[in-house]
C-alpha cells in the first residue's frame, strides 16, 4: 500500500463521496482497461481456431494461410467465414472470434437470403422478413465470396438485366427480362438457378444483421468496430495532448510566475499574439499542405492549448513564489530549479488536477470537430468525427448518428463530472 | 387560362418584332469590317464564280429520323437546377457552368451535324458541303431558310463575325482566342449563302471540325467592346435554336426559362422537325438535391435524374411510382468512356518496374466496388481508351483481381518474402507500400475497399484524401505515386497523345537530369518511343483502316505497360418522369447523354391534366381506383448497350 498523506486521504474520501464523479471514473476506467485488450475484443482474427485436432492462436500468429484450414486460397480466410463453413460440415472443428468479429478497418458486405415463392410460372422474390424484393440484384454467391450469376429483380418479379458467370466468373451471357420472360437464354441454362440466390444490403446497413450489432456505416465498417477504434484513438490522444501540452504549459507558466518581470511582460505579449491567430484557420491551411496524421493534429492542438495551463500555473506561481516558505528555500540557498520543482510546482498542483478531465474533454471535442469538417484524421482512420459526419448526410440511417452521439455526450459528460468532482475535491469548502 | 393568354399575347409580339427586324438593314460592325480589312489573309472575299468548279458536293444522305413524328408540340417543362448561372453571357468569366449545356451547347446548331445514331454527317446549318481534296477547305452552301431565334435570318457574315468575336481579346477567353486563330487558316465568303473555311493544318476527319462552326449573330453584339463581360453578362445571345431566354426570365435565385419560339426554321427540316416540343423549360433553384427530388415526387417537376443509387432503388417504394404515375429508366449510351481509374506515377522508385505494376493491376479490387458501392450499376472499365467504336480494341481486357496472380507478379520483382503484417517485403527490407491519393468526393467511400481487398495481396495502399484542387495541384507537378483519376472523354476518336507521349513525359534540366515533365497531361509518366511513334503515326493518317490499326497496336503497348488500372465506366444515365412526358419508342439516340439536348420528348396534355386530378384528392393513393392505376415500370433500352 502506498502511503497516501492525510490531506490526500481526505481528498480522495471527499472524491469517492462524490457518486457521480466516483461512477464516472469507475466506467471511463473500464472502458480504457478494455480499449488496451483491443484485438482480443475487436477485431477480424479469431482468438483460437481448432482445426483437425490442432489448435491455432490466429491473434497471436498473425497472418495464416487459408490452406492451412483446407481452404482453397492462399490469402488470409475470413474467420467468420470459416466459422460458418466449420459450422456446416460438423466434424468438430471450431473458431473462437473475438466479441465484435470486425476490426475497426474491415469493410465487410451484408447478404440476406433471398425467399422465393412460385406460382405457375412466375417467381416471385421475397426478403428474409417476407417483403417483396422491390428493386434489387439477387445472385449465386461463391465460396471466396465472389458473386456468380446475377439477377435483377423489380417489385418481386425478375425483370431487367440478368449477368450468367462461369465458374472463372467470366460473363458469359448478359441479356434481361421482360415481362417474365429472358430476352435471350444459353443453351442449356437453368431458368432459375438451384444454388441458394442473396441479396446485397448496400451501405449502411441496418443493425442486427450479420453480427452488425450497431449496423454498418457507408463505406461498410461495423460501425461498434468503428467507435472502440475510435475510442483507442482518442485515448492515445489525449495522452499525447496531456503530456505535451502541460510539459510546456507548466515549464513556462511556472517560469513567468517565478521570475516574473522583463521575462513575464515578454512571454505575456508573445503569448496574446498567438492566442489571436484562429486556431481553425490554421488547421485548414496545414491541412492543404500536409497530410494530417494523430500526432500532427494532436501536436496543433498542443500548439494553442498550452496558453490556457500556462496562465493558470503563472498565478499559483506568482502567488506562491511571494509566500514565506519560498523565501526561506532562498535563504537557504536552494537553486531556482529546486525551488520550482519542489516547492511550487507541487503547491500548484490542485490546478494542474483539476483542470486535466476538462482538457481531456476538450481535445476529444476538437479532434471529434476536425474530422467532422474533413480536416481530421486521415481517411481510414476510425474517428467519432468522421462518424458524427456520416450520420449527418445520411439521416436515414438513424443507427450512426444515435450512437456516435450517445457515445460522444456520455464520455463527455462522465469527463465533467469527474472533473467537478476533483475540483470538489481540492477545492471544496472542506478543505479551506 | 391566364398562361394561355399570356403566352398567345407574347408570342404575337415576337412575331411583330420578327416581322420588323427582318425587314430592317441588318447590322454590319464597322470594328468588324476594319478587322477582315487589317486580317486580309485570314478574311477572304470572292464571288461565286471563284468557287472551284470540280467539287463533288455532298447533300442529304436520307438517314433515318430519329425524332417521333408522333411529337405533339406545347406545355411547359418543369425542371430543376442547383443555383443561377453566375453570368448568361455565351463565352468568357464564369460563363462555364453546367447551365451552359441548356442554354447554348444543347440549344445551338452548327454548319454540319453527325447523325447521333450512325454518326454520318447530316445537313444542319449548310444544305450541302463539300470537301477539297487536300482535305484542307470545306464549302458550305448556307440553307437560307435558317434565322436566329431572335428573328434575324442567318447569312455568311454572320459566319465571319464567328471569327471576329472568338479572336477578340473583348471576350476574355483565351481558349477560344488560340482555338479560333490557331486551328483555321481562314474564311471565305462567296455570297450571302456560300463559304469556304480553311484549317491550318490537316486533320483526320476535317468536315468534323470544318463543319462545327455556328453564326454568332452580329445584331445582337452591335455594342460589342472592350466592355463585353459586363455588357452582356446577363443578356442570352441568340442561337439557332428553338428557345430563347428573355431578360425578364432570368430571376436571379429563383428561376430560368427557356422559351419556345413560335416559328422555328427547324421545325420544317428532316431531322430538326418533332423536336424541341414543349413551349417552355422552367428551371426553378433548388440548391439541394433532397429537396429537388421530393418536389419531383410532387409532381412539380417532371423529370429526376437518377444517377445516385438512393434515388433510383428508393423509388421503387413512393406512391407515385406504385401508382405507375411516374416511371423508371435506364438508357444504355454508347459514347466515350471517361477513364476512371488508378494512374501509376511509372517515374517513382518503386513503380518503375513493370511487374509491380502488373501485381497492383491484380491487387485492386474495382468488381467488388462496383459490387457493392455501385450495387453493380456500373460496369468494369477494359482499358483506357474504350467507347470509341471501331477504334476501340476489343481483345483488351482489365486484369482479374487475384490475390494469387498479383503475388506471383509482385515475386518477379522481388518482393518475396512475407512481414509479419502480411505485407510483402524484398529481402533487403524494401516493403511493398505505395500511396494511393483521391480527392474528397463520394468516391473516397470506396477507398477502405481498395486498400483491404490490396492487404490481402500483400500490398499496402497508403490513403491520402486532399481537397480536390490541392490533389490536382500534386499530380500537375507529378508528385503522386498513384492518384484515382478520369479525363474527360469526347470525340470520334482516341486521344492518346496528350496523356501518353513521350513529349509530355519527361524532360531534360539544364544539367542534364532527366525529370518528370510538370503541367503536362501524361500523369502515368508513359515514356515508350514505340507508342510515341504510333501516336504520332495516329494523329498524322487520313486512312481509317491504319488509323484503326495503329489504334489498337497503341492501347496492346499501354495495356501491356500496366500504367493505368481501369476503374469503371457508368454504361447508362438513369432517370425518372412522370408519366405525361412521352418519349420515342427507342427513348434516346445513341450518343445521348441527356435527353435535353436531343429534344425528342414531348408532353401529353390529356394524361398530365388526368394526372395532376388526381393527385389533387386528399389520400390520392388510398382513394385510387384499378382503372385509374397504372403498373409500375422500369424499362431499360439496351440497344445500344457495349459494355
Amino acid at each position: 500500500m502506498i502511503a497516501l498523506s492525510p490531506i490526500t486521504q481526505r481528498r480522495f474520501a471527499k472524491f469517492r463521496s462524490i457518486k457521480r464523479a466516483w461512477f464516472s471514473l469507475i466506467i471511463i476506467g473500464t472502458l480504457c482497461l478494455l480499449a488496451l485488450l483491443g484485438p482480443l475484443l475487436v477485431g477480424s482474427r479469431a482468438l483460437i481456431v481448432k482445426y483437425q485436432n490442432e489448435y491455432r492462436f490466429p491473434i497471436v500468429e498473425g497472418t495464416i494461410s487459408g490452406r492451412d484450414f483446407g481452404l482453397p486460397q492462399e490469402t488470409e480466410p475470413n474467420y467468420r467465414r470459416l466459422k460458418n463453413l466449420f459450422n456446416e460440415k460438423a466434424k468438430g472443428d471450431w473458431v473462437l472470434l473475438p466479441f465484435v468479429p470486425f476490426s475497426p478497418t474491415e469493410v465487410s458486405e451484408v447478404y440476406l437470403p433471398v425467399k422465393s415463392k412460385t406460382e405457375g410460372k412466375n417467381n416471385t422474390y421475397f426478403n428474409p422478413d417476407d417483403s417483396m424484393i422491390l428493386d434489387s440484384r439477387i445472385f449465386v454467391l461463391n465460396p471466396d465470396g465472389t458473386r456468380g450469376s446475377t439477377w435483377s429483380v423489380q417489385n418481386g418479379n425478375l425483370d431487367g438485366e440478368f449477368r450468367i458467370r462461369n465458374e472463372n466468373g467470366e460473363t458469359v451471357l448478359l441479356s434481361k427480362y421482360v415481362n417474365n420472360v429472358a430476352e435471350k437464354t444459353l443453351p442449356n441454362q437453368q431458368e432459375i438457378p438451384a444454388h441458394p440466390l442473396y441479396s446485397f444490403v448496400p451501405y449502411p446497413s441496418p443493425p442486427g444483421l450479420d453480427d452488425h450489432i450497431l449496423g454498418t456505416d457507408e463505406s461498410g465498417h461495423d460501425v461498434l468496430a468503428r467507435l472502440f477504434g475510435g475510442f483507442q484513438i482518442l485515448l492515445i490522444a489525449s495522452l499525447i495532448y496531456m503530456i505535451a501540452s502541460y510539459a510546456i504549459g507548466l515549464i513556462l507558466g511556472a517560469a513567468m510566475g517565478y521570475w516574473a518581470g522583463w521575462f513575464d511582460l515578454v512571454m505575456q505579449r508573445i503569448i496574446e499574439i498567438w492566442s489571436n491567430i484562429p486556431f481553425l484557420y490554421v488547421i485548414v491551411f496545414l491541412a492543404t499542405l500536409f497530410e494530417p496524421n494523430l500526432f500532427i493534429l494532436v501536436l496543433i492542438l498542443v500548439a494553442f492549448s498550452w496558453i490556457g495551463i500556462a496562465h493558470q500555473i503563472r498565478a499559483a506561481a506568482y502567488r506562491e513564489a511571494a509566500r514565506d516558505y519560498v523565501a526561506a528555500a532562498r535563504a537557504l540557498g536552494a537553486s531556482d530549479w529546486r525551488i520550482l520543482t519542489r516547492h511550487i510546482l507541487p503547491n500548484s498542483m490542485s490546478v494542474i488536477i483539476t483542470m486535466a478531465p476538462f482538457s481531456i474533454a476538450a481535445v476529444v471535442a476538437s479532434l471529434a470537430s476536425l474530422d467532422y469538417l474533413g480536416f481530421g484524421l486521415p481517411p481510414t482512420t476510425p474517428s467519432w468525427g468522421d462518424l458524427l459526419r456520416q450520420g449527418k448526410e445520411n439521416w436515414n440511417a438513424w443507427w450512426i448518428m444515435t450512437s456516435t452521439v450517445t457515445c460522444m455526450v456520455s464520455f463527455l459528460i462522465m469527463v465533467n463530472f469527474i472533473g467537478e468532482g476533483l475540483r470538489e475535491a481540492f477545492h471544496g469548502k472542506d478543505n479551506s | 387560362m391566364n398562361n394561355h393568354r399570356l403566352i398567345t399575347v407574347i408570342c404575337s409580339l415576337l412575331l411583330v418584332v420578327c416581322a420588323k427586324t427582318y425587314a430592317s438593314e441588318v447590322h454590319q460592325d464597322p470594328q468588324a469590317q476594319t478587322y477582315y480589312k487589317e486580317k486580309s489573309n485570314f478574311f477572304k472575299f470572292s464571288s461565286l464564280d471563284k468557287l472551284p468548279k470540280n467539287l463533288s458536293w455532298v447533300t442529304d444522305p436520307q438517314e433515318p429520323i430519329f425524332a417521333s413524328p408522333e411529337a405533339k408540340r406545347g406545355g411547359v417543362l418543369n425542371y430543376f437546377i442547383n443555383s443561377t448561372p453566375p453570368v448568361l453571357r455565351r463565352v468568357g468569366p464564369n460563363s462555364n457552368s453546367s447551365f451552359r449545356g441548356f442554354a447554348y451547347d444543347g440549344n445551338d446548331f452548327s454548319l454540319v451535324t453527325l447523325h447521333p445514331n450512325s454518326l454520318k454527317p447530316l445537313p444542319c446549318l449548310a444544305e450541302s458541303w463539300a470537301v477539297s481534296d487536300d482535305g484542307l477547305t470545306a464549302y458550305f452552301k448556307l440553307n437560307p431558310r435558317v434565322k436566329f431565334n431572335d428573328g434575324q435570318p442567318v447569312s455568311a457574315d454572320d459566319y465571319l463575325y464567328t471569327f471576329y468575336f472568338y479572336q477578340s481579346p473583348w471576350i476574355n477567353a483565351p481558349w477560344y482566342n488560340d482555338f479560333y486563330t490557331k486551328e483555321f487558316a481562314g474564311i471565305t465568303k462567296y455570297d450571302d449563302y456560300t463559304i469556304a473555311i480553311h484549317l491550318s493544318a490537316k486533320k483526320p476527319d476535317p468536315l468534323n471540325i470544318l463543319g462545327s462552326i455556328s453564326p454568332t449573330p452580329r445584331q445582337f453584339y452591335k455594342n460589342f467592346g472592350p466592355d463585353y463581360s459586363k455588357v452582356y453578362g446577363d443578356r442570352f445571345q441568340p442561337t439557332t435554336g428553338a428557345y430563347i431566354i428573355r431578360d425578364e426570365d432570368f430571376i436571379r435565385g429563383q428561376s430560368v426559362t427557356l422559351r419556345r419560339i413560335p416559328q422555328w426554321w427547324g421545325d420544317n427540316e428532316r431531322y430538326t422537325a418533332h423536336r424541341y416540343n414543349v413551349d417552355a423549360i422552367e428551371f426553378k433553384v433548388i440548391r439541394e438535391m433532397d429537396k429537388a427530388h421530393q418536389i419531383f415526387l410532387q409532381g412539380e417537376c417532371d423529370l429526376f435524374f437518377m444517377g445516385t443509387p438512393k434515388f433510383w432503388y428508393g423509388a421503387n417504394l413512393t406512391e407515385p411510382y406504385q401508382a405507375g404515375f411516374i416511371q423508371k429508366a435506364r438508357f444504355f449510351n454508347d459514347v466515350p468512356r471517361p477513364p476512371f481509374g488508378l494512374y501509376i506515377n511509372t517515374l517513382k522508385p518503386l513503380l518503375s518496374d513493370v511487374n509491380v505494376r502488373i501485381g497492383l493491376q491484380h491487387a485492386t479490387d474495382f468488381q467488388r466496388v462496383i459490387d457493392t458501392f455501385y450495387r453493380s450499376d456500373y460496369e468494369r472499365l477494359n482499358q483506357f481508351s474504350q467507347g470509341y467504336g471501331e477504334f476501340t480494341n476489343p481483345t483488351i481486357k482489365a486484369r482479374k483481381f487475384s490475390p494469387a496472380l498479383a503475388k506471383a507478379a509482385f515475386a518477379r520483382a522481388g518482393f518475396t518474402e512475407v512481414g509479419s503484417d502480411g505485407i510483402l517485403r524484398k529481402p533487403d527490407g524494401t516493403r511493398l507500400s505505395v500511396r494511393l491519393t483521391m480527392d474528397d468526393s463520394e468516391r473516397r467511400k470506396f477507398l477502405p475497399t481498395l486498400i483491404e481487398s490490396a492487404k490481402l495481396c500483400g500490398l499496402e495502399y497508403r490513403p491520402e484524401v486532399l481537397e480536390h484542387t490541392t490533389m490536382y495541384r500534386k499530380v500537375m507537378e507529378k508528385n503522386h505515386e498513384l492518384c484515382f483519376w478520369a479525363w474527360g472523354a469526347s470525340g470520334l476518336k482516341p486521344e492518346l497523345w496528350q496523356s501518353h507521349h513521350g513529349d509530355n513525359a519527361v524532360q531534360k534540366t539544364v544539367d542534364g537530369l532527366v525529370v518528370a515533365k510538370r503541367q503536362t497531361n501524361n500523369i502515368t509518366g508513359t515514356n515508350i518511343p514505340e507508342l510515341s511513334e504510333l501516336i504520332d503515326r495516329f494523329r498524322a493518317s487520313t486512312d481509317k483502316s491504319e488509323m484503326i490499326q495503329l489504334s489498337f497496336k497503341a492501347q496492346q503497348l499501354i495495356h501491356d505497360e500496366a500504367s493505368f488500372i481501369p476503374a469503371f465506366c457508368i454504361p447508362s444515365y438513369r432517370l425518372a418522369y412522370w408519366n405525361w412526358l412521352k418519349w420515342p419508342t427507342h427513348f434516346d439516340v445513341r450518343t445521348s447523354d441527356d435527353p435535353f439536348s436531343t429534344g425528342i420528348f414531348w408532353i401529353e396534355p390529356n394524361e398530365k391534366s388526368r394526372i395532376q386530378t388526381i393527385l389533387k384528392r386528399p389520400q390520392w393513393f388510398q382513394s385510387l381506383t384499378p382503372e385509374e392505376k397504372l403498373p409500375p415500370t422500369t424499362q431499360i433500352y439496351d440497344q445500344w448497350r457495349t459494355e
